[in-house]
């Protein structure tokens, strides 16, 4: 049991620790979803071809990166507004992917192919995008707060004006950090499809604006990111288990993880409205 | 550490800030030498500041040029000065909220490195550093805990770190208490003999005579002189600094306003007081502390405000506004309590209130500009309960109140496109054309030139004359002394003088009006022998 | 952090002149770059590209069916529009639109089924109205307090609220409120008495259009004519003006939101008994996502949201033919969304200012 509510939270792990690094600098990316999606899809595409995880991961983070990067270059350059432009990403997610799906592959429908393979394991029994998230983690937690880059990057986000005092650009710390997240949720993405085997269009139902809530969830560390992402992935295990017995029906547990992240994020914003005014 | 020739020049620099209209800088030599403490003198709104942060790289100067060992320099950022070697420590200096005090110290001193630095070494650093210079600072410590003369020394410990040779000092002294200045100034002295060259800002004359080596007085965007600072003295400065008398201007005795002045001394005592401030300590973080204000003034008074930069009068106009709370003490308008953190109270009192930060607080860019002016006319709409605005109506009253601005132009055009002059002109006749008991008005000649400042002065005056009870924050002393009956004085945020205006219609001539100038200067800047609390 | 929504040049200064007619070009250009990008599209991925072309700028026209179908969409993208609208005039982001449209329409369904049959249609109409009104407003105000009160950012509490609200709803559809006649998953048919009258058959055009037409001039004269729109649009463009003036911003935020989420509730109530005749599940797919779309080509001003939401229905409508036509069956519509949105926001009338002729903007 453990081992499947781990392997769910890899996911949102990657996910979320990409959204905590564009908070702490400065520019909270609301594209999360729209990029698992994007990730999700690219990367059973790619493996599809190569016959090979590896390529189609490294293929959904590269897209990823270099289309989140573009984002926030035309933002910079344009003066355009942060969130709407990821707004318009979220939107365009979706329909993007179906298109290629039905030009590529006829269909807009569910995704399967013996070439992408179920649940990559490496370890003998670990998910190696557990293992991945895990990593992620510890090298963001360790880059934050123990390399100049990561001092930067936080100064980045709490005070901008005192950094390009400094001489160093914040706009080069948030652009940076898009980019990171634009390639962790295509990772966090990927990672769903290759728990299945298979790609399933809106199979990413919700769990990049969870990643958001966990940020802040996590109390904006990287620990915290990590705790959160159990403690969702134990809810949505437990709701697949609520399923299973068929007394609260699946569509109304859709709406359990929003309703969940509605309260815990009422709770820390009070708390931290709270410790802000004393 | 730098050789002889190392110096700093600035040619000819003028600044002129479209946005709002005013040259700040008309034409400005200054130089720097390494090895040398060189103070700049000056007047409020002199163009001390933006001089240094052309200097500093904050901003570009419109023309004029900036040498360095004798090269040219052009800088886009403060950045480029910094690696250029020239750093600059505000008054208030911008840390990092939240970050421990070496790790804002080392922000920006290292290249990037992916790898773990080494906190400890770079903790180190800087605590070796500090004990080096005795500022006896916990490297640990979070910025946001720190008091000011420990975020000076913060500031300076950056600077240091990133071995920059010339270092301006904004003010320091101004937010010290004086032991904590003798140990400064024991830091610049060792600065100064490591070879490092040091501009001093400051308007405490005498302090400031002690340590610098030359001294360059500016007024109204020009240089005055360049003097060995052995070669000044106080009173000398102060000239410099205040000027005399200017014939060619309009002349600064009060023939031009209504006679009946005279007779509102006379029955003052009889009415009850407009404004009445009893006892007021407001301490509000980032913003100067009130210590106990004690001020009445009454119909038909004009009383002015004079203080140098943060010494208490933006606070005080916040306070009486009821856009913060005060700690303890009473403001009361025609008797009315002003609750704190509630302007309503203040305009249901019956006060008007121009704030000296108007495109923040006194307006919305985004909405037309009828929609600015008409702001009141709703509130008082809204009171009477009617809730349908005719739109012929709000445009009358939006078109009375820009006529009398002199504003032309659509004002159905959003404000933000309208120049900051004309801005100012329409803040003050709507807030005149309240006809309120009660005027506070905060740097109202801001960004006028001289005849529009002319016309609101006379507009001001008229309005006192009526009854109308007028508090004026000013850092004009022209404009100060023209208008006003009284003037206080403040300095750490206390009311330390309180001067009465000589009324050129009675005995007393003219003549005595430099001498005024010269007393409330001598208050402004500490120089004359009085407690100093706290 | 997140309700700033940072602009990262914010600190450019743009030279005043001409302000207001620079912006509305803005969106003229923005307009204009997704119907040329969508005819690229088109016509390369087409066969004939002739046709294709044809079939996105002619035929949405000369179809009546086309052209009521559009009329129709327009009229709801007014309404969600006007939500958007009024909640950016008094600084807050309604972000919970699709679930607020999806509650309302489900509400008003339920009262029109469920009504008696011996009361009026205006009565039952109007009930569930009030309803559908109630229902998005709700919805709607709980952000807006959990703002005021609690310092939660609206913009992810209402979308929370709304993807809390859309399963429920989607099962209830799916399940107690289904229909067992038919193979749909929706609701039963609304009696034919309670439906608003068609304007042009076969399309559905209806007269909510009239409604939606009306309501945009409405929230027109509240805004810029009454105390209340005054205060909040003071509200939302400077809240330290606002307190200058004499009042909280924070006050407004409820009512403004509750109202915003109320307009969604509207437009639900329109497109269940006028649009579709029944509710059936995913119904509000991309009005409210759409609305914001709008409100964003009508810089939030009621009244340009009429010609703002007949646009973007044209653009909807016109590459759906476009595809119908060409046999190609791409999913665009997001897509020409999500370019409208970055272009909409996207400040490039500084780049092109020197190709543009002065009259929309250029230099001279």
């Amino acid at each position: 049991m453990i081992a499947a509510i781990l392997s769910m939270a890899a996911p949102l792990m990657l996910a979320g620790i990409g959204a905590l690094l564009t908070e702490l600098a400065g520019s909270l990316a609301i594209f999360m979803e729209g990029f698992m999606t994007l990730g999700a899809f690219v990367a059973w595409t790619v493996t599809r071809a190569t016959s090979s995880a590896w390529a189609g991961s490294l293929a959904a983070a590269l897209v990823g990166a270099f289309l989140a990067w573009a984002l926030a270059r035309f933002c910079e350059k344009t003066g355009a507004n942060t969130f709407i432009a990821a707004l318009a990403l979220n939107l365009a997610a979706a329909g993007i992917t179906q298109t290629l799906s039905i030009a590529w592959f006829g269909t807009r429908g569910v995704l399967v192919d013996e070439r992408v393979p179920a649940s990559a394991k490496i370890l003998s029994g670990i998910d190696s995008y557990l293992v991945l998230a895990v990593i992620a983690v510890v090298i963001i937690a360790l880059l934050v707060k123990r390399t100049h880059f990561g001092l930067r990057l936080r100064a980045a986000g709490k005070d901008p004006e005192a950094l390009s005092e400094r001489g160093i650009s914040p706009a080069r710390y948030r652009v940076g950090s898009w980019a990171a997240a634009g390639a962790l949720a295509a990772l966090g993405g990927a990672a769903l499809t290759f728990r299945i085997g298979a790609h399933i269009p809106g199979g990413v139902a919700g769990r990049g604006w969870i990643a958001l809530v966990i940020v802040y969830l996590g109390f904006r560390n990287a620990w915290g990111v990590l705790a959160a992402s159990i403690l969702f992935a134990a809810a949505e295990y437990l709701s697949g288990i609520v399923q299973g017995t068929g007394t609260i029906p699946a569509t109304l547990l859709l709406g359990l993880p929003p309703a969940l992240s509605l309260v815990l994020f009422s709770i820390t914003s009070t708390l931290k409205n709270r410790s802000i005014k004393h | 550490m730098t050789t002889a020739a190392s110096s700093v020049e600035l040619s000819a620099i003028r600044k002129y800030f479209p946005s709002n209209g005013v040259e700040a800088l008309a034409s400005v030599n200054f130089n720097l030498v390494a090895g040398e403490i060189h103070a700049l003198i000056g007047e409020n709104g002199a163009g001390k500041s933006t001089l240094m942060h052309v200097m500093a790289g904050v901003v570009k100067p419109s023309s004029g040029k900036i040498s360095l060992d004798g090269n040219e320099y052009s800088w886009d950022a403060p950045s480029d000065a910094l690696r250029a070697g020239i750093g600059m420590v505000r008054q208030h200096p911008r840390l990092v909220p939240g970050f421990r005090l070496w790790e804002d110290c080392v922000l920006g001193a290292e290249a990037v490195r992916w790898s773990i630095m080494n906190r400890v070494a770079a903790r180190n650093r800087v605590n070796e550093l500090s004990c080096r210079w005795g500022f006896n600072l916990d490297p640990d410590a979070l910025t946001d805990d720190l008091a000011t003369s420990q975020r000076q020394k913060a500031a300076i410990l950056a600077l240091l770190l990133r071995k920059v040779r010339f270092l301006i000092f904004d003010e320091p002294s101004a937010v010290l208490a004086p032991a904590e200045t003798d140990r400064l100034f024991d830091l610049l002295r060792n600065l100064r003999e490591e070879g490092r060259g040091i501009v001093l800002i400051s308007h405490k004359l005498d302090e400031t005579l002690t340590i610098a080596d030359r001294v360059t007085v500016i007024r109204q965007g020009r240089t005055i002189a360049t003097l060995p600072a052995r070669d000044t003295s106080v009173d000398m400065l102060r000239g410099m600094m205040f000027g005399e008398m200017r014939v060619a201007d309009k002349p600064l005795h009060r023939k031009s306003t209504p006679p009946c002045r005279n007779s509102r001394q006379a029955d003052r005592q009889a009415k009850a007081p407009v404004l009445d401030i009893r006892s007021l300590v407001v301490q509000v973080p980032g913003k100067p502390y009130l210590r106990g204000i004690n001020l009445a003034l009454w119909p038909g008074m004009i009383h002015g405000i004079a203080g140098v930069r943060d010494s208490g009068p933006e606070t005080l106009e916040l306070a009486i506004a009821g856009m913060i709370p005060p700690v303890s003490g009473e403001i009361e308008v025609l008797g009315k309590r002003i609750s704190g953190n509630n302007p309503k109270s203040f305009r249901q009192a019956g006060g008007a209130w121009v704030p000296a930060d108007r495109t923040g607080v006194a307006l919305a860019l985004r909405l037309p500009l009828q929609d600015n002016m008409v702001v009141h006319a709703v509130g008082r709409a809204l009171r009477n309960s009617i809730r349908i605005m005719s739109k012929t109506n709000l445009r009358r009253i939006t078109r009375g109140i820009l006529s009398d601005a002199r504003v032309t132009g659509d004002p159905r055009q959003l404000a933000s496109g309208f120049s900051g002059g004309t801005l100012q002109r329409a803040v003050l006749a709507r807030e005149l054309a309240e006809n309120a008991a009660f005027l506070l008005l905060s740097e109202p000649g801001w960004g006028l030139d001289l005849e529009n400042k002319a016309i609101l002065h006379h507009t001001i005056a008229a309005n006192a004359a009526r009854g109308t009870s007028i508090l004026l924050i000013s850092t004009d002393l022209d404009e100060l002394i023209s208008l006003s009956d009284t003037i206080s004085v403040m300095r750490n945020g206390n009311i330390v003088a309180t001067f009465q205006v000589p009324d050129p219609d009675t005995i007393h001539p003219p003549m005595e009006i430099p001498a005024l100038r010269e007393a409330i200067g001598a208050a402004m800047t500490g120089s004359e022998a009085c407690a100093d609390v706290g | 952090m997140l309700a700033e929504m940072r602009d990262w040049k914010q600190d450019k200064k743009r030279d005043g002149k001409g302000v207001s007619r620079g912006v509305a070009s803005g969106s003229i250009l923005a307009l204009i770059a997704a119907v040329v990008l969508s005819t690229i599209l088109i016509a390369l991925a087409a066969e004939n590209p002739g046709d294709a072309l044809k079939s996105f700028f002619i035929t949405p026209w000369t179809s009546l069916y086309l052209l009521g179908n559009m009329m129709d969409r327009s009229g709801l993208l007014i309404v969600t529009g006007l939500g958007i609208a009024l909640a950016f005039k008094g600084g807050t982001f309604n972000l919970g639109g699709e679930g607020q449209v999806y509650a309302g329409g489900l509400a008003a369904v339920f009262v029109l089924l469920h009504a008696p049959e011996n009361l009026s249609t205006p009565i039952t109409m109007l009930a569930a109205l009030v309803v559908a009104l109630a229902a998005g407003g709700f919805l709607g105000a709980v952000s807006g307090i959990l703002k005021s009160r609690f310092g939660v950012d609206e913009l992810i509490s209402s979308f929370l609220i709304s993807s809390t609200v859309a399963p429920i709803a989607d099962y209830l559809i799916s399940g107690p409120l289904r229909d067992p006649s038919s193979n749909l998953l929706a609701t039963a048919r609304i009696p034919a008495r309670l439906l608003f009258p068609r304007i042009l058959e076969p399309s559905s055009m209806n007269i909510s259009l009239v409604g939606a037409v009306l309501l945009a001039f409405y929230f027109a004269f509240f805004l810029t004519s009454t105390a209340t729109g005054y205060r909040i649009r003071v509200a939302g463009s400077n809240p330290l003006f606002a307190r200058f003036a004499g009042f909280s911003p924070s006050r407004y935020w409820m009512p403004v939101m509750g109202a915003s989420g109320a307009l969604h509730g509207m437009a639900g109530f329109f497109a269940v008994a006028g649009t579709y005749g029944l509710c059936h599940r995913g119904f509000s797919g991309g009005i409210g996502w759409n609305g914001i779309a709008v409100a964003l080509i009508a810089r939030n001003n009621p009244v340009a949201l009429i010609p703002a939401a007949l646009a973007f229905a044209w653009l909807e409508t016109g590459s759906s033919s476009a595809l119908l036509s060409s046999g190609l069956s791409m999913e665009t519509g997001t897509f020409i969304q999500a370019v409208v949105f970055l272009l909409v926001t996207a400040r490039l009338l500084p780049l092109g200012r020197t190709f543009l002729p002065v009259w929309l903007g250029g230099r001279k």
